[in-house]
């Protein structure tokens, strides 16, 4: 059993009937060549740099583990010729995924709430293992209205500036 | 070259993580430089064997938008 791992965006600014639909329309995809194991919306992100001209896009997390290894250049395909997927990024992994939460999307009126998750980001919650994950309807994990979450972290790093300017 | 390099040890080996993941982006941004581009070797002091697993995740996070390609400093 080879198990590989997906990442894309969509495009955010689809209402929740629409998302669900090309989640759905994705795991019927994977579902004929391979068994899906788990899937995990991150929610609304801010993107590092614009594509399409959007400078936001919901991620989505695919797990699934496959025999056919050949078969998923079709499924590479399909996600690029999908107008709605923004982009995919299909990974090998070496062993078994074990469900691993990393970000949760924070609701932005609560100010304690937002102050609490700056201090929390970035720690791994660990949900429970996947072995009962084997139902054909994986929910995803809960996600609060959708909301924007801005990365604005310094780098704590400083470099040398004698390299920099070499 | 003339200046030593800051760190004698490796990240990695010291707290005893051997595979890093793209998408945590919180522990690769401290490998990567205020433009966004990969400190070297000699700067960082990390072993070789995860300085090529480090870049290869910073490179899969670039490329799905989780880390930028180059930025203008200060941002």
């Amino acid at each position: 059993m080879k198990y590989f791992e997906t990442l894309y965006i969509v495009n955010p600014n689809f209402e929740q009937n629409r998302l669900d639909t090309i989640i759905k329309d994705v795991e019927e995809n994977v579902g004929k060549f391979s068994k899906v194991i788990s899937q995990n919306i991150w929610g609304k992100k801010r993107l590092a740099y614009k594509i399409d001209n959007q400078k936001y896009g919901t991620f989505v997390l695919l797990n699934f583990e496959t025999d056919e290894g050949s078969k998923i250049v079709g499924f590479e395909s399909y996600m690029k010729l999908n107008t709605s997927v923004l982009r995919a990024q299909t990974i090998r992994l070496k062993s078994r995924p074990v469900e691993t939460v990393y970000e949760k999307p924070i609701p932005l009126d609560d100010e304690n709430k937002l102050k609490q998750s700056i201090e929390d980001e970035g720690k791994i919650v660990k949900t429970s293992e996947d072995s009962s994950a084997n139902d054909e309807s994986t929910e995803p994990v809960k996600v609060e209205k959708t909301n924007v979450i801005d990365e604005a972290e310094p780098i704590a790093e400083s470099v040398d500036t004698e390299t920099e300017k070499k | 070259m003339a200046f030593v390099s800051k760190r004698k040890y490796c990240y990695f080996k010291e707290n005893n993580i051997t595979e890093i993941d793209y998408k945590d982006v919180k522990l690769i941004r401290r490998f990567v430089t205020e433009h966004g581009k990969i400190m070297p070797r000699r700067v960082t002091g990390t072993s070789s064997k995860m300085h090529r697993k480090l870049v290869r995740a910073i490179k899969r996070a670039r490329n799905i938008a989780l880390m930028p390609y180059a930025t203008v400093a200060g941002d």
